[in-house]
């Protein structure tokens, strides 16, 4: 708002400049909400693949300790006597639990710290002592041999610093929301160096839709976080696998029926998963115990089978190169579920990721050993069926198969395998999905009730979207001003108000033909330049009615007014399709 | 946009007198009663002495241009008016004696400012204000605006 003294004044020939240059640049060079967003996707990103670095470097170092040995997983645990193979998890189970025990205790904010539910139900804000004392839980449980993925913790960090960064700049909602879905993008993607998955991920597991408004800033920051992981992690895949060949197309049917046994054995591994949280939950041990007694089990099975220690990327990376008998094979899988389900069941933070990853290799790999005795003339690989079970179990247990497809493909670069993989992944979602409804992820936010996602929704108002407007000029504004007010905003309208009430909306390109006519500084006001029919939102209209304003005005931003035309803010168009993109359900029924 | 066009068929009143500002602005808005374009003649008036009661357009050199957008128009139409004596107008008092009154339509936003552009890069020559100020009769008037 410009004093009267200022309205009055001249525009001078600096300032005629100015906005000469403002018209230019902003026929050309258009600086909008897009590219703010992806400013905002290219910092997360970075901060992402900067988080993932640094966890990683912690968990080697603590790992070290605890075990004594700075070798991996399996060949730490295979080097220390029993005693401490189940010693080792055990501490780690209790230093995680002591600290998700203290962390309850002192923890003020009621917000939830789960990413997704931030991101697909939530205002997008994470808490950051929850989040942190979470992550430090996480720490102590994949440092010290939980059957666990990094991938959660990494995640957490990654959109905690995608929320605080919203919340900073007071993002509206929907925008909030973006930047830590574009956080847990980094995380995935810099976890796993697989920069489409990590994309895909947010997309078809947290929002549940595809819409270029969305996928565009994941997938900028999914990429700039696994180019900040790069110099540290290498370039070349995490899984990197033997060439495989797909030689014949009847090499299809057994791939058909390793995705269904992948479906059958995905639905089994998420009511094990779910049955394992029930049993412990049964015991009604302190929250500080039940980490402990998992990471007892874990220790305890690695007494026989250090293999089951940690997250099983080695054991992938085995069954990929050099898998052993299949009957070791099958133990070691068997061990490893029963150590994934005490871990998951005990309320170790992390993921089951990489866990899920090994059971589809190991899984596939006994089935191709199976097929390959079966028709010894097909020459069928059994290594390419653990690879392709790998994409299938991950497909259906995550409910995700887009994102297995590709993320199989980032991991291991074998493109031969790809068909097989679709086919598989394909069958094994469908019958997964039929045999047992929920996937992996979608029991996180079941489990926090539908009760709760149907008031989210309910809450969603246009009102949550909104943005203040600095740039309202009163109606007596001189042409002057109007002309200095373009000059500090960087959008193409102002929109003005008389009594208090909004009257209509002046375009920069009315006016860039005549900012050298300083005759009119005398003769035209605001209210002269306004077009009073430039549309403007009710604050009481529902989001599919907002977008239907934007869709028949073409404008990009709004000015939004409450009944008696009292302008509020504006909301632009990119937050409300953010919005309706992560709603999981229709626009219609937002209110 | 056919500026001249407008100023052609505008009405003139040569060398009236007029107690004050609002009933100088009356006099001239009169001049467009008849105007088919024009749904409400005293609708029109109101829309301009309106928009002059909140900032008098004065271009400077005894020259004033009331104009207004208003719905009950349905094109740009303008009228003329000479004073004589000058009459004050504005808070400041300025001394004017020529009147360039004209209204459009709310969606004419581009076209109003263009004529306005317009009009005020002919009047701030000297040589044109005295023209205006000597022309004889309507023709001289308007012969002066080429």
């Amino acid at each position: 708002m410009t004093s009267p003294k200022n309205q009055l004044a001249a525009l001078g020939p600096l300032a005629r400049q100015l906005v000469r240059l403002r018209v230019w640049m902003g026929g050309r060079f258009r600086i909008g909400d897009l590219q703010a967003t992806i400013f905002w996707a290219v910092l997360v990103g970075l901060l992402g693949g900067w988080i993932s670095i640094g966890f990683r470097e912690a968990t080697d170092w603590l790992h070290g300790l605890l075990t004594g040995s700075p070798e991996g997983f399996v060949a730490s645990f295979a080097a220390m006597p029993w005693w401490r193979r189940l010693l080792a998890p055990a501490i780690g189970g209790l230093l995680a639990g002591v600290t998700l025990y203290w962390g309850s205790r002192i923890r003020g904010r009621r917000n939830s710290t789960d990413y997704m539910e931030a991101v697909a139900i939530g205002d997008g804000n994470l808490p950051l002592r929850a989040s942190l004392i979470k992550s430090v839980s996480a720490w102590f449980s994949g440092s010290s041999g939980a059957s666990i993925g990094r991938e959660g913790p990494l995640v957490q960090l990654a959109a905690l610093a995608g929320s605080l960064i919203g919340r900073w700049l007071d993002f509206p909602l929907s925008r909030k929301r973006q930047i830590v879905a574009c956080g847990a993008a980094a995380g995935i993607a810099s976890a796993y160096n697989a920069p489409v998955s990590g994309a895909i991920f947010v997309v078809e597991i947290v929002l549940g839709s595809l819409a270029m408004e969305t996928f565009g800033p994941l997938i900028i920051s999914s990429f700039v976080a696994v180019f900040a992981t790069r110099p540290f992690l290498g370039p070349d895949a995490l899984y990197a696998a033997p060439s495989f060949t797909f030689a014949h197309n009847r090499e299809l049917l057994p791939y058909l029926g390793l995705g269904v046994i992948c479906g059958i054995g995905a639905a089994g591994f998420l009511r094990f998963l779910k049955s394992s949280k029930a049993v412990f939950s049964r015991l009604k041990l302190p929250t500080w115990a039940q980490p402990a007694l998992g990471g007892a089990i874990v220790g305890a099975l690695a007494i026989w089978y250090p293999e089951v220690a940690g997250n099983g990327k080695s054991l992938v990376f085995g069954v990929l190169h050099h898998p052993g008998t299949w009957q070791v094979l099958a133990m070691i899988l068997l061990f490893k579920i029963v150590a994934t389900g005490a871990t998951f069941g005990s309320g170790a933070v992390g993921g089951v990721f990489t866990p899920t990853l090994f059971v589809g290799s190991a899984l596939g790999y006994l089935v191709g050993t199976f097929a390959s005795q079966c028709l010894p003339s097909w020459n069928l690989d059994p290594g390419a069926f653990g690879l392709v079970g790998m994409g299938a179990f991950l497909a259906s247990a995550t409910g995700a198969p887009v994102m297995a497809i590709v993320m199989l493909f980032e991991l291991t670069l074998n493109d031969h395998i790809l068909l097989p993989v679709v086919l598989a992944s394909l069958s094994g979602y469908y019958v997964c999905r039929a045999l047992y409804p929920h996937s992996l992820y979608e029991n996180a936010l079941s489990r926090k009730g539908s009760a709760l996602v149907a008031r989210h929704l309910a809450s969603l108002r246009l009102l949550d979207l909104l943005r203040d407007d600095r740039h309202l000029l009163p109606a007596t504004a001189s042409f002057g001003a109007a002309a200095r007010q373009f000059l500090q905003s960087s959008h193409d309208h102002l929109y003005v108000e008389e009594d208090g009430r909004y009257l209509g909306a002046i375009a920069l390109k009315d006016i860039s033909s005549y900012l050298d006519r300083q005759e009119l500084e005398s003769l035209i006001i605001a209210r002269d330049l306004a077009h009073e029919d430039h549309p403007a939102l009710l604050s009481t209209l529902s989001m599919a009615e907002a977008l239907g304003t934007f869709a028949t005005s073409g404008f990009e931003r709004l000015p939004v007014m409450d009944r008696s035309r009292k302008m509020l803010g504006v909301v632009t168009k990119s937050d409300v399709l953010l919005l309706l993109a992560g709603n999981p359900d229709k626009p219609g029924q937002t209110r | 946009m056919d500026f001249l066009g407008f100023l052609h068929s505008a009405p003139l009143l040569l060398d009236f007198t007029a107690d004050n500002e609002r009933s100088a602005l009356a006099m001239v808005a009169n001049l467009l009663r008849d105007n088919p374009a024009i749904a409400d003649h005293q609708r029109l008036f109101e829309a301009i002495w309106e928009r002059h009661c909140l900032q008098p357009p004065l271009l400077g050199n005894g020259i004033a241009l009331p104009h207004a957008r208003t719905p009950v128009v349905t094109n740009i139409v303008f009228a003329l008016g000479r004073c004589k004596p000058s009459i004050s107008f504005g808070p400041d008092g300025q001394a004017v004696k020529l009147i360039f009154l004209y209204a459009s339509p709310p969606a004419l936003v581009t076209q109003s400012l263009a004529v306005m552009a317009t009009l005020a890069s002919r009047l701030k020559d000297p040589a044109v204000v005295a023209g205006l100020l000597a022309a004889r009769n309507d023709r001289d008037f308007k012969q002066c605006l080429h």
